[in-house]
C-alpha cells in the first residue's frame, strides 16, 4: 500500500504532470473536441500504456533494452490499431480522424515517457502506467468538457447553454487550453511548495522555542 | 509550375504538419531550443519520413491492405525502425552530426511528427512518387515550424517569463497562438 501511494505521489510531481501534458499534446488536442471522444480515447490510452508495460517489463530478464522497447512500441501500435478499428466499426466516435489520433498516440511523448525501466518491478511499471493513463484521462476529459461547452453549448451531446464559439473546437484553442492547464499546475505546485516551506519553518521555530 | 508552388505552399503553410495537423506538436520543446537543432531535426525527419513512406506504400500495395486501418499499426513501427536505422548509419558515417543529434535521439526516433506524416501520405491513396513528395514537403513544413518556434523561443529568455507560465505553459500557449495564425483565425467572432 505504501509503495502504491509512493508511485501515485511521484506521478503527481510537477515534472511528471507537465511532461504528461506536453507529451500528450497532439492526442489531447485532436481528441478533445467533445467529451465522448475524449473518454474513449482516454480508455484506449489507458489500455495501451498498461498492457504494453505489463507485457514489456518482464522481458528485461531475457533481452536488452532495445528488445524491450521494440516490444513495447509494437504493442502500443497494435492497441492503437485495435482501438481505431473498433471505434470506427461501431461508430463509437463520430470522428474521421480517430485512426490518425491513435497512430499519433502510439508514438507520442506520453507513451515514450512510460517505457518500462530495467530496475522497475512489473507491478510498479503497470501501476505507474495506469496512473499516467488516468492523468491523461483527467486532463483530456476536462479540456474536452470546456471545449464542447464553449463551442456548441453541450455536454455529452446534451444542450446545457446557448453558447456558440466555433473557435473552441479548433486544435489551436485546445493547445491554448492545455497551456492554461500547465500554468495552473505550475501555480498549484508553487503554492504547495510555499505551504510546505512555511510548515517546515514553523516546526523549526517550535523546536527552537522548546529548546 | 504553379501546381508545384501550390503543392509546396499547401504542404508547408496551409496544411502545416505541426500547427494545422498537430503532428509532432508534443516535440516542439525538444527540437526548438536552437535554430540549428531545429534544422537538424527537420532534415532528419525529412529523410526518415521519405524512406518510411516508400516502405509503407510498397508494403500496403504488396499485401493489398487498407492503409487507413493497418497504417495505424505499420506507420509507427516502420518510422521507428527507419529512424533507428538512420541513427546507426549517421553514427557510422557522420560521427560529428551524430554527436550533435545525440541529446535528441530518443525524441527523434519515436516521433509523432514522422508517424503522422507517414500515415497521412499513405492514407491519401496516391502513387508512390506523390506520397514521397508529399511526405518530404510535409517534413519540410515541420522543419519550418520548428525553426519558427526556435527563433521565437530564442527571443523569450526564461528569466523574462512569468513564473506561472515558465517552460511548458509558454510553449503550449505560443504554439496555440501560432496555430491560430496558421488557421487564419477562422471561427473567431468579435
Amino acid at each position: 500500500m505504501k509503495k502504491v501511494l509512493e508511485i501515485c505521489m511521484s506521478a503527481l510531481s510537477r515534472e511528471r504532470l507537465l511532461s504528461a501534458v506536453m507529451g500528450s499534446a497532439a492526442t489531447a488536442v485532436l481528441a478533445t473536441v467533445n467529451v465522448k471522444a475524449a473518454l474513449f480515447t482516454s480508455a484506449a490510452v489507458l489500455v495501451m500504456l498498461t498492457l504494453a508495460a505489463a507485457a514489456a517489463a518482464p522481458l528485461y530478464k531475457i533481452t536488452a533494452k532495445a528488445g524491450v522497447e521494440a516490444v513495447y512500441f509494437t504493442l502500443c501500435a497494435a492497441v492503437a490499431m485495435c482501438a481505431a478499428t473498433v471505434y470506427t466499426h461501431f461508430d463509437i466516435i463520430a470522428s474521421d480522424s480517430i485512426a490518425k489520433i491513435m497512430a499519433l498516440t502510439a508514438a507520442s511523448g506520453l507513451v515514450l515517457s512510460r517505457v518500462p525501466k530495467s530496475d522497475e518491478h512489473v507491478a510498479e511499471a503497470v501501476l505507474d502506467s495506469a496512473v499516467t493513463g488516468a492523468l491523461f484521462a483527467a486532463v483530456a476529459v476536462s479540456v474536452a468538457a470546456m471545449r464542447e461547452l464553449l463551442a456548441f453549448g453541450t455536454l455529452m451531446g446534451h444542450t446545457v447553454a446557448h453558447v456558440s464559439l466555433p473557435i473552441a473546437a479548433k486544435p489551436a484553442f485546445g493547445l491554448m487550453m492545455l497551456g492554461a492547464y500547465a500554468a495552473l499546475i505550475n501555480v498549484i505546485c508553487v503554492i504547495v511548495r510555499a505551504l510546505r516551506m512555511k510548515k517546515i519553518k514553523r516546526e523549526e521555530e517550535v523546536t527552537v522555542i522548546d529548546e | 509550375m504553379s501546381e508545384l508552388f501550390s503543392l509546396i505552399f499547401t504542404a508547408i503553410i496551409a496544411e502545416n504538419a505541426v500547427f494545422v495537423s498537430m503532428c509532432g506538436v508534443d516535440r516542439l520543446r525538444d527540437f526548438s531550443d536552437s535554430p540549428r537543432h531545429a534544422a537538424l531535426s527537420g532534415a532528419f525527419l525529412t529523410l526518415v519520413s521519405s524512406i518510411s513512406v516508400s516502405l509503407l506504400w510498397v508494403l500496403m500495395t504488396v499485401i493489398k491492405a487498407d492503409a487507413a486501418v493497418y497504417g495505424v499499426l505499420a506507420a509507427p513501427i516502420i518510422s521507428v525502425a527507419v529512424s533507428v536505422g538512420a541513427v546507426a548509419l549517421i553514427k557510422k558515417a557522420l560521427p560529428a552530426l551524430y554527436r550533435g543529434l545525440k541529446p535528441y535521439l530518443t525524441a527523434l526516433t519515436v516521433n509523432s511528427a514522422a508517424v503522422g506524416i507517414v500515415y497521412a501520405a499513405v492514407g491519401f491513396d496516391i502513387g508512390l512518387t506523390e506520397s514521397v513528395v508529399f511526405a518530404a514537403l510535409s517534413s519540410l513544413g515541420t522543419m519550418f515550424a520548428y525553426l519558427v518556434f526556435a527563433v521565437i523561443w530564442d527571443g523569450i529568455p526564461a528569466s523574462r517569463q512569468a513564473a506561472a507560465i515558465r517552460g511548458i505553459p509558454t510553449v503550449l500557449l505560443a504554439a496555440g497562438l501560432i496555430a491560430m495564425v496558421f488557421s487564419g483565425f477562422s471561427g473567431m467572432r468579435i
